[in-house]
């Protein structure tokens, strides 16, 4: 397998800003940036934010104990160190002092164990001086990791008013539509450059683009597609590692060896290649595995060559229907051109846009973590399947734990799509991290004004 | 097995090693040497890995390079694992009826995995990995010109560096670092570091983003650190202690021969523009990030890189702006060419890494003299040291993450 | 019916017949008119669609040509040409193209057939396009069925090469046939197109748009577009699409081939009859109307005429009943010169000579009047004077005889002079009488009690020695109502008829006396046995001075036709000769005035 130029890009590109200074110029404080996104939470909860398939947003609010930096590396957060017992089944996290939440109060280790029970019904979480404990059932040694999850940050309820331990504040919020954040003057980490946040939700690509291109705003989303165009147009672009995964997923487990071989033909006979150098202006990098090689390093041992368009399906075969999400071109191609591919192989596939009950989806699992073990569970909980438990954390294992999934047949990696962002030319300090995540603490308006 | 796939997360401790503390965990930690990589350990684990499953005897291995390691590393690691096997009974030959192993040294994006697919007969093929900690840093720099700026690495860390102090004299020689949470008082010769104490910085409010610090010799206690509202100052006693308050204070702006200071905005990382004693008559500036004092016969001639984005020429009585695109940070350098004093200042249209050039201040129109020197990623601290011989510039490694001090000198070429 | 209702009737009967015809002959000739004027139209349509569909087919063609013209397209040629090159780049190109060039369908293929992007399906980019892949693509705009995502679509096509270093780039380009095709077809009112996408045999409405989607009730239309698919040539039928005849529509059926000859599909220009209908019926209603006010018009102008026309024979009718009632010298207004005019002037000269003649009769009559009154007077008057005369003689010539005869007859002779001479007096005096006619005085009166005492009053005479007896008979109706009339005048006048009746039967017979009821009448007949008169002594027996008898003066009857006529009666007389007369006298119950006759009288 060739080698990608991710890395190269990532590295070159994002991660020469990964520092609190912009280049030469000191940051400055004050202003608003605006944000657009795609989608539309109804709540800011950190449990809705975390269903949010492009969550940016939620780290700004509330934090986890632990969390990924811009390179993928699990870093403390609220906890400043942790402990296992050898089973994976003990963990203590001791607590980072002096943090308190945005509404005042003190972090204390009580809230926490309040809002990881909350969160995790089947913990035990109990706490103890400085710390809290958690205990479960099943070896979990990918348990940092999984405190990392946005579904796992801790917030506070306090006299109905939410607030988290992030950087920024709920000023404003209208579901759906308008959030505005302000920054949080005694964030632990120190207080945003940016006064204020004002995210506009539910634009389309297309729109946010537009918006930037206008001045209307100051970070929007770019769709993989609309990369190459938008770098070509002297846009200021930021490309995440490929962290979204593109894969048809079937709604039941295959019934007979005919409806397994009829799966494995048609996963063989997706032109993948075409998908992402054409389709995706290649962007992203084909997928035979389900966690991007990046994440495992062993993808490259799944690589099967495409094979020939030669119908291996008879032709009798019935008709399966796929649904893709009609509010995203690029996944109606891509359903069109896998039906193409499968009809080549003599497997008619149906696409149809509307989110019924049909026998196969084609969607964008984004991978909610860096952690390969917590990345596979996740994408095995979208597959309808059990997720994977682990017993410890070696290669072999998440190794296995994979190819376990992809012979399950519920599921047909496609593609290993990149987020990206475009950003206004006067915002600075844009660090996009490996994995997509934004940290708009650290950037700050190249105004005049301090 | 020793390594375990995210074993190299230097917060994530087993209950064995309790004992230790954190702290000094930590420390150690991060003064291990960056780019020496151990590939003996993974070699070892590999081997034994492999030859469970084939058993002792003979194997055609073959090794394919999927990750970012150099093909000296590679070679390297292939030899290693070529010795291991041995040692555990296999036998590795090019070619004929053994059992073929191909290892692949690929990379996640905080690993290296070597993996080993091992085919044996008709039978299916098995594999097996180890995950390798570290990732490399390849820095590159060019520079050449005939004044040049020389710089030399003194030090880095994974944690952002705000300034360093090489201690005048003395052998083996002391570097003092300060990071946003401690000082490091290190002894040992040019890149050979050993710490010696590590003084925490206690504050009570967090630090603003983008805090700023500065380290300044001193003469009678060794060393001042000056961080946003907080003043540390080290005690010279046996132990070496430090002790650390709230405090306003305003920071030394120059060199000590020019005894200015300006206060510093306790939430911001900016100075605020009033200055003590001030400068000619006048004591109250516009906000800047960075100041550099440029000796002339009769006064000094105060550069100020506002917060404004423009350079201030002030010498208290006339404020001139040149047209110049620098970024917030300057420094002045005192050296044999030109006038004798040149300023350093980034380039702000220099991209992703930071440039560093020289300016001749002849009147008030700085001049760029010689050619820049490239940065492996931003520059994010840049003070002069009191002797006005030198600067320190930190700069963030975009390769590696890390931050790395580099003592700045100008050399110049007759 | 009258005359000129007779005429009226007829002249407006012919004139509705005529007008009925006439509407009948003009709308029969407008709606041939209209049929074949809608056909020229319907055809005329059809040319211009059969226009407008090759200038699509232009259109289409140019556009496809600007596209390959255009740098854009050369610079892609030139790209893709190179190698390696990147297709990927141009995906989204046919689309944007396409909306640019308003083309539904636009792919962008290699000169080995590959697609390198394609507008109408953009995850088609990679296969083969088989128009370009097998044989050179034509010139001219075709038609095409192309194989889309969720199915198959018509288009007009057109193909163009883009030159290239190497191998040329086709761009194929179309435009889709279907509703938004046939909605942007400039069509006059009242027309509209339909496609039928020809799936192999038989027929499905599901398969028929027009420019507002699905047709309804497309079934109808299978016959018709049976018949093209059976025949493969342009068909017309007229389509009922309820039971409303201006709901129709006259539909002309063109096939649509490919360049193979396939039938791809069958356009329908279906032109309404609404219009057609409604102005048909807006000129029958109008030829109804003009027919209804035709004969209106004709029945006052019949009327008019009629009157006209009848007016003189009206006029002639009523002058006719004026002669008839006795005004003999009526006389028309000759207004005209016509036959009608010469008509009136006969009448006039009728009248003229009626009265003339009249008068002359009169005055005949007079003249024999006066002669029969002259000889009744001198008979009358000779018949006393010869007895005088004789006696006058016998006298002188006794006296020249003497004496005591002379004495004797003197006494005998005086005597005789006396009776004659009141013989004389009497004749005068009934003369006299007659000529002093009294005027009637009218009351309330039994009539039978006045036939009875006639009778009474004349028994003497009926039973006189000398002669044979006559027998007197009443037959009178009892339930007889009273009268008004002059009882005295009527007494004279019935005692006059009872005297002539014993008159009339000197050998004696039978008289009878009756009294009947006829209706507004009562009637008195007074019958008897005698000899009877001719028809020609009938007809003169009312003349005055007429006499059948040897000793009468001709007064009587004459006396009692004037009493009868004072009555506004009427004496008729029935006899014929040795069978008796019987004569009849009708009397008004009621006579005009006799209140006021009876109120003076009484």
């Amino acid at each position: 397998m060739k080698r990608t130029t991710w890395p190269s890009l990532v590295i070159g590109s994002v991660l020469a800003l990964l520092t609190a200074t912009a280049g030469a110029v000191r940051p400055h404080y004050g202003g608003t940036v605006r944000v657009m996104v795609r989608e539309a939470p109804a709540s800011v909860e950190p449990a809705t934010l975390a269903a949010w398939q492009n969550d940016h947003i939620s780290t700004l609010i509330f934090e986890g104990l632990t969390g990924f930096d811009s390179r993928s590396h699990l870093q403390p957060k609220l906890a400043t160190r942790w402990q296992s017992d050898s089973q994976y089944r003990h963990w203590q996290f001791w607590l980072r002092s002096g943090v308190t939440f945005q509404d005042g109060s003190p972090l204390t280790p009580d809230a926490l164990a309040a809002a990881l029970r909350s969160a995790n019904s089947q913990w035990q979480v109990s706490v103890a001086a400085d710390s809290v404990i958690i205990e479960t059932d099943n070896p979990t040694p990918n348990m940092p990791a999984v405190l990392a999850l946005p579904e796992n940050a801790i917030s506070n309820h306090t006299g109905g008013k939410l607030s988290g331990t992030g950087p920024f504040q709920v000023a404003a919020w209208q579901p759906g539509k308008r959030l505005v954040l302000s920054a949080f003057e005694g964030y632990w980490g120190g207080r945003p450059f940016a006064d204020s946040l004002e995210i506009t939700m539910g634009q389309a690509w297309r729109q946010q683009l537009i918006a930037l291109e206008l001045g209307r705003a100051d970070v929007v989303e770019v769709a993989p597609q609309q990369v190459r165009r938008a770098t070509l147009d002297g846009k200021r672009i930021f490309t995440s590692a490929p962290n979204q995964l593109v894969a048809v997923v079937f709604a039941r487990d295959p019934q007979s060896e005919e409806e397994r071989h009829v799966r494995q033909s048609l996963s063989a006979i997706i032109d993948r290649a075409a998908i992402r150098n054409v389709l995706l202006q290649g962007q992203g990098e084909v997928a035979q595995t389900v966690l991007p090689n990046w994440m495992s390093g062993y993808a490259f041992l799944f690589t099967t060559p495409t094979s020939s368009p030669q119908p291996t399906v008879p032709l009798s075969a019935p008709t399966l229907t796929l649904s893709y999400d009609p509010s995203d071109p690029t996944m109606q191609l891509i359903a069109q051109r896998v039906a193409l591919n499968g009809r080549d192989a003599g497997v008619n596939l149906q696409p149809l846009a509307a989110p019924a009950s049909t026998d196969a989806r084609l969607v964008t699992i984004t991978l909610p973590s860096p952690n390969p073990q917590t990345a596979l569970a996740a994408v095995a909980r979208a597959a309808g399947l059990a997720p994977q438990q682990f017993q410890g954390s070696s290669p072999e294992e998440l190794y296995a734990q994979e190819q376990q999934l992809l012979q399950s047949g519920r599921i047909i990696p496609l593609i290993h799509v990149p987020q990206a962002v475009a950003i206004a030319p006067n915002l600075n300090s844009w660090q996009e991290g490996l994995f997509g995540n934004w940290d708009l603490a650290d950037v700050w308006l190249g105004g005049a004004k301090p | 097995m020793a390594a375990g796939y995210n074993s190299h997360h230097p917060y994530m401790l087993r209950r064995n090693c309790t004992g230790l503390i954190f702290g000094i965990v930590v420390g150690l930690l991060l003064t291990l040497p960056a780019a020496a990589t151990d590939w003996n350990t993974p070699a070892t684990a590999l081997a034994q890995k492999i030859a469970t499953i084939t058993g002792p005897g003979a194997i055609a291995l073959e090794t394919t390079n999927r990750s970012s390691l150099t093909a000296a590393e590679v070679n390297q690691a292939r030899s290693n694992l070529i010795a291991e096997l041995q040692s555990n009974g296999v036998q590795v030959v090019t070619s004929g009826q053994a059992a073929s192993v191909l290892v692949t040294f690929s990379e996640t994006a905080t690993n290296y995995l070597w993996v080993a697919e091992i085919r044996q007969g008709a039978g299916e093929d098995k594999v097996v990995m180890v995950s390798v900690a570290g990732t490399p840093a390849a820095v590159t720099f060019s520079s050449s010109s005939p004044l040049s700026i020389h710089r030399t690495l003194l030090w880095s860390q994974d944690t952002p560096i705000l300034d360093a102090l090489l201690l005048p004299g003395g052998s083996p020689q002391h570097l003092i670092v300060l990071d946003p949470e401690k000082v490091s008082v290190l002894s040992g010769t040019n890149e050979v570091w050993r710490q010696e104490q590590v003084f925490p910085i206690s504050h009570a409010r967090p630090w603003p983003r983008d805090v700023r610090g500065r380290l300044v010799f001193s003469q009678e206690h060794l060393f001042d650190a000056y961080l946003p509202g907080v003043v540390c100052q080290a005690v010279l006693a046996a132990p070496l202690s430090m002790g650390c308050h709230e405090a306003d204070d305003p920071w030394p702006l120059g060199t000590i021969s020019q005894h200015v200071r300006g206060f510093f905005s306790p939430t911001r990382n900016f100075f605020t523009g009033v200055l003590v004693p001030g400068i000619g008559s006048q004591n109250a500036f516009t906000p800047f990030y960075a100041a550099a004092p440029l000796p002339r016969q009769n006064y000094i001639l105060w550069a100020l890189a506002g917060v404004d984005g423009a350079v201030h020429m002030v010498d208290g009585i006339n404020d001139v702006v040149p047209k110049v695109r620098w970024g917030s940070d300057i420094a002045a350098l005192k050296s044999d060419c030109g006038s004798g004093w040149q300023l350093l200042a980034t380039d702000r249209d220099s991209g992703e890494n930071d440039k560093l050039r020289a300016y001749e201040v002849a009147d008030r129109e700085p001049a760029p003299m010689g050619s820049a020197l490239e940065f492996g990623g931003p520059i994010t601290a840049l003070w002069s040291k009191e002797d006005g011989n030198s600067a320190i510039a930190v700069e963030r490694n975009s390769e590696s993450g890390k931050y790395e001090a580099y003592n700045l000198a100008i050399a110049c070429h007759r | 019916m009258s005359f000129r209702r007779k005429l009226l009737l007829l002249f407006t009967l012919t004139v509705i017949m005529a007008v009925l015809a006439v509407a009948w002959a003009v709308s029969g000739i407008t709606h041939r008119a209209f049929e074949q004027t809608e056909q020229e139209r319907t055809n005329a349509l059809v040319a211009q669609f059969h226009r407008e569909f090759t200038r699509r087919g232009e259109d289409v063609a140019r556009r496809v040509e600007a596209i390959a013209d255009s740098e854009s397209t050369s610079r892609m040629a030139l790209d893709l040409s190179r190698q390696p090159s990147d297709a990927g780049t141009y995906v989204n190109e046919a689309a944007a193209v396409a909306k640019a060039q308003q083309l539904d369908f636009l792919e962008f293929v290699t000169a080995g057939g590959a697609i390198v992007s394609s507008a109408q399906w953009p995850a088609k980019f990679g296969y083969k396009e088989a128009l370009v892949e097998n044989h050179p693509p034509p010139g001219n705009a075709f038609l095409k069925r192309e194989e889309l995502p969720d199915g198959t679509a018509l288009g007009l096509f057109a193909v163009r090469a883009v030159p290239s270093a190497d191998k040329p780039l086709f761009v194929v380009g179309g435009r889709r046939l279907d509703q938004d095709f046939l909605a942007s077809l400039e069509l006059p009112a009242g027309t509209r197109a339909m496609l039928y996408t020809n799936s192999g045999s038989g027929f499905s409405p599901e398969l028929l748009v027009d420019a507002a989607g699905k047709v309804p009730q497309g079934e109808k239309l299978e016959p018709l577009v049976q018949r093209v698919q059976d025949t493969g040539a342009e068909q017309n039928q007229v389509i009922s699409w309820s039971s409303d005849p201006a709901d129709s529509e006259n539909v002309d059926a063109i096939p649509l081939k490919s360049e193979q000859g396939d039938l791809l599909g069958l356009l329908l220009v279906g032109n309404s009859r609404r219009d057609l209908v409604a102005v048909e019926k807006r000129i029958r209603s109008t030829a109804l109307l003009v027919a209804g006010l035709g004969a209106l018009l004709a029945i006052l102008v019949s009327s008019w005429i009629a009157a006209r026309v009848t007016r003189p024979v009206e006029q002639l009718a009523a002058a006719s009943r004026e002669v008839a009632a006795g005004n003999w010298s009526t006389q028309l207004q000759v207004e005209s010169g016509d036959e009608l005019g010469e008509m009136a002037e006969a009448f006039n000269r009728m009248t003229r000579e009626l009265t003339d003649q009249r008068e002359r009769l009169v005055q005949a009559e007079r003249v024999a009047a006066w002669r029969e009154l002259a000889r009744r007077l001198a008979h009358e008057l000779k018949n006393p004077l010869f007895p005088l005369q004789i006696t006058v003689e016998n006298l002188l010539k006794s006296r020249q005889h003497g004496g005591e005869q002379f004495d004797e007859v003197f006494r005998e002779s005086t005597g005789t002079l006396l009776a004659e001479i009141a013989n004389l007096k009497t004749i005068i005096s009934r003369f006299s009488e007659f000529s002093k006619m009294p005027q009637p005085r009218l009351r309330e009166m039994d009539i039978n009690d006045l036939v009875r005492d006639v009778l009474l009053t004349h028994q003497a005479q009926l039973q006189a020695e000398g002669r044979p007896p006559i027998v007197a008979r009443t037959e009178l109706e009892d339930s007889l109502e009273q009268i008004s009339a002059d009882p005295d005048l009527l007494r004279r006048a019935l005692a006059n008829l009872v005297l002539n009746a014993i008159d009339a039967m000197p050998k004696g017979g039978t008289l009878t006396l009756r009294t009947r009821d006829a209706g507004p009448n009562v009637c008195i007949e007074v019958a008897d046995t005698g000899s009877g008169m001719t028809k020609e002594e009938c007809e003169r027996l009312f003349t005055p001075y007429y006499t059948t008898k040897e000793y009468g003066t001709g007064l009587g009857l004459a006396f009692v036709q004037s009493v009868i006529s004072d009555h506004h009666g009427r004496i008729s007389v029935r006899s014929s000769p040795g069978r008796g007369s019987t004569f009849v006298i009708e009397l008004p119950r009621h006579q005009e005035g006799t209140a006021q006759l009876s109120a003076s009288s009484g």
